[in-house]
């Protein structure tokens, strides 16, 4: 047998060694390639035994049995372990990192979900899901981070107090900062930034496209962070809690992140984690974590031969208290294939907002400056609104009665009409992502088979029936969990990709993301040429040609941007190169090749170079990873133009026909 | 030795991609129906259903997130690719009624698809 894997393993690193550039040698793959398919049979054989014992071990309890499978199990695996590092030694190639993993259970990627309010994280345990709880036994954790004199405390373990009311009020005390899914990665002159100075911790703004001056209270002193490092102090206590219940290092994490991020916001996340000693193996958006999910109980059903295996239509709508984002996903046989994602950065924090504004209507007037009076009012406030909107999930009418101090009194009844009429623009917005989502897809309501809805926002009745009336249908699916959803999805995500394999079938799955936005370069004077549309299967590359705006025109700029806009500044810049050395030409005779490729692990790299006239004198190819720009990036693009105006311009090349 | 089956399958797509379509007039680039693994066009045995479960399993097995060789990336993108034109080619029932009351194909719905690598 081991004679055996070592052939089969020579044979496969001279294979790695050959994929690592050499095309030709395609040819050569297939006789390799049946070769070693003949060999797989013998060689799968260990394995599979291995992974059949322990899934034979774990549920059951009798103690002599376990303890004989227990030293057969170990035997084998020793024996798995030899192997396995001979195997390591012939072929120190690209594989050998991931097939570790792949061995040794503990490096399975645990699913976390930050939530712009609550906080979770779950991990597969080896046949199943498991969401993991913090001392307080809660399974949401408060996403917040603490400042007090020197020791900071994250939600995760509970910060200062026990009880949940003074939880809250310690939040808003203003020494705490929360909302960092908002404010992470946003730049001062951003709606969002701006709607968060009603927040009772400080977030400074000077308009001019940098990074917010954020924040917290220390004895009675401003006491400077970044949403960054606040969101890495949360994650290093969350690991922490992780290890603990885990009993071994954890190294590998999948998030999930809104389908509004843009690239640059995930840079930031991935940048907090790096903080926090965790390595983002995949960013996962919501909706789609959620399809995974889906994906793995029609499996189920398929296995307890009650589903029909039939391609079934899911809309997923998820609103939490920051984002909404909504998809439509395909699903059959394990596969999930995302259509098409859409979402928005409207959420339970703008509803909060408005209703808080609706009960006291000279807000800003009464409450310009940040003082401690200010900031215990508006904590008073925000807690007494919170329950407001809480209750009126169930009733119809509230009653709210609150002393905010400094004579100012709040008591009202609002009504569920009344609460639906002040939201009514979040409403259609919601609406308008969902109609879009459809459109994307190509679908009409008729042909969704399965409305979900997760979220804490979900649970309002208005929102309920706004996706349910647009998808034609009378309830929503019920086999998924509102709150916990997108961090099953994650920990699933995280076996799967961390190369996990289950006996039973259970994880079976996979899902296809999908972009969630338009990439491209601007082109055309200041138009937008996407190059890779949004809604492409992940991973990904398209190309496109592009020529010069200007008789001989030796350099070219490459602005790459993200977004829905048809203008180029209309949208998020990624980051810029110049093509120089162009051969002079009249204008339009030259052919620029531009490349967008997208990994499995969404790593965007674009490759530019000239293509038209062909000879020794073309410089090479250009490969540059997005984004490249760090902060600032606000007046990059502006700063272009102003520098260069429309010298080194491109123009789309119309497609031609092929033949 | 894990995931053998997958690379060799994404070496499959890569070898299918590589060899020129042979006999389909007017075509150029690869042979999207041996990409997939189906049977040649001219044999009048793709079906819609056919292209879409072949594509799915396919999927499974060379997604790199279930296919950890070097090969699956750009095994993948061919076979989204011999999806994105053999799915238009093979349009559903009720997707080929759809079309042809909303609105002609255009162009670019044939050719955004233009093979890459």
């Amino acid at each position: 047998m081991l004679r055996e894997r070592l052939r089969t393993v020579g044979v496969r690193a001279a294979c790695s060694l050959a994929s690592s550039g050499i095309l030709p040698a395609r040819l050569f793959f297939t006789v390799v390639l049946l070769f070693l398919k003949l060999l797989t049979h013998t060689a799968l054989r260990l394995p599979q035994h291995r992974l059949r014992l322990r899934s034979q071990q774990s549920p059951q309890s009798g103690l002599g049995e376990s303890r004989f499978l227990g030293h057969l199990l170990r035997t084998v695996e020793q024996a798995c372990r030899m192997t396995e590092q001979l195997y390591t030694v012939a072929s120190d190639s690209e594989t050998t990192g991931e097939d570790k993993s792949q061995m040794s259970f503990p490096d399975v990627a645990i699913g976390i979900d930050i939530g712009t309010s609550n906080c979770s994280v779950a991990v597969w345990t080896g046949h199943q899901v498991e969401l993991l709880k913090n001392t307080r036994n809660q399974k949401g954790m408060r996403s917040y981070v603490m400042f007090k004199d020197d020791t900071l405390s994250a939600g995760v373990t509970g910060g200062a107090t026990q009880e949940h009311g003074h939880e809250e009020r310690d939040i808003l005390s203003g020494s705490a900062i929360f909302n960092m899914k908002r404010l992470i990665g946003r730049m001062d002159t951003d709606e969002v930034v701006q709607a968060s100075k009603n927040l009772p911790f400080l977030v400074q703004t000077l308009g001019i496209g940098v990074r917010p001056f954020i924040a917290a209270l220390v004895n009675n002193m401003w006491r400077s962070t970044t949403p960054e490092e606040v969101l890495a102090i949360f994650l290093l206590e969350l690991k922490a809690l992780v290890e603990m219940h885990l009993k071994h290092p954890v190294r590998n994490a999948v998030l999930t992140i809104p389908v509004a991020f843009s690239r640059f916001q995930q840079t930031r996340i991935e940048r907090a984690c790096a903080m926090a000693g965790l390595h983002v193996l995949r960013l996962m958006p919501e909706p789609t974590s959620i399809a995974l999910l889906y994906a793995q109980q029609q499996q189920q059903l398929l296995h307890d031969n009650m589903g029909s295996g039939i391609e079934k239509i899911a809309l997923i709508f998820n609103m939490g208290a920051g984002y909404c984002d909504a998809a439509v996903t395909a699903t059959a046989g394990g596969v999930s294939q995302i259509r098409a994602l859409s979402g928005s950065t409207v959420g339970g924090e703008d509803i909060l907002q408005n209703v808080m504004h609706h009960l006291l209507p000279d807000f800003d007037s009464l409450y310009a400056g940040q003082t401690m009076d200010r900031i215990k009012s508006i904590g008073l406030l925000r807690m007494a609104t919170q329950d407001v909107i809480h209750k009126l999930a169930t009733q119809e009418h509230v009653e709210i009665n609150v002393d905010l101090g400094g004579g100012h009194k709040v008591s009202k009844i609002l009504g569920r009409g009344e609460f639906e009429k002040v939201n009514q623009a979040i409403f259609e917005k919601c609406e308008g992502i969902i109609k879009q989502c459809l459109a994307d897809a190509k679908l009409t309501p008729e042909d969704i088979n399965d409305v979900i809805l997760v979220g804490g926002c979900s649970k309002i009745p208005k929102i309920r029936s706004v996706v349910l009336g647009l998808c034609k249908k009378d309830d929503s699916y019920g086999g998924i969990d509102p709150l916990e959803a997108a961090v099953s999805g994650a920990a699933l995500e995280g076996a799967i990709a961390s190369g996990v394999t289950d006996p039973s079938g259970s994880l079976d799955l996979l899902t296809i993301q999908a972009t969630p936005m338009n990439l491209g370069i601007r082109a055309d004077g200041g138009n937008f040429a996407a190059i890779i549309p949004r809604n492409t299967a992940v991973p990904a590359r398209r190309d496109m040609m592009f020529t010069t705006t200007h008789d001989n025109q030796t350099e070219a700029l490459i602005a790459v941007y993200e977004g829905e806009g048809k203008q180029a500044e209309e949208n998020h810049l990624l980051g810029y190169f110049k093509i120089t050395d162009i051969t002079a030409a009249a204008k339009g005779t030259v052919e620029i090749n531009v490349c967008m490729d997208i990994d499995a692990t969404n790593v965007l790299r674009v490759f530019a170079g000239v293509v038209k006239p062909q000879g020794q004198a073309i410089p090479p190819f250009i490969e540059v990873r997005m984004p490249t720009l760090d902060d600032g990036h606000g007046w990059c693009g502006q700063a272009l133009a102003k520098m260069f105006g429309s010298t080194l311009d491109l123009a789309a090349v119309p497609k031609k026909l092929h033949p | 030795l894990p995931g053998v089956a997958q690379a060799s399958a994404a070496y499959d797509v890569h070898y299918a991609a590589a060899r020129k379509s042979i006999g389909v007039a007017g075509e150029s680039g690869p042979d999207w129906y041996a990409v997939l693994n189906l049977p040649p066009a001219r044999s009048g045995l793709v079906t819609h259903d056919a292209v879409k479960k072949q594509y799915r399993k396919l999927c499974l097995l060379v997604h790199p997130d279930k296919n950890t060789s070097a090969a699956a990336d750009g095994a993948f993108k061919l076979v989204q690719s011999a999806w994105d034109v053999l799915s238009a080619r093979h349009p559903s029932t009720d997707q080929a009624v759809a079309y042809s009351t909303t609105r002609p194909m255009r162009p670019q719905d044939l050719y955004r698809t233009k093979p890459t690598a």
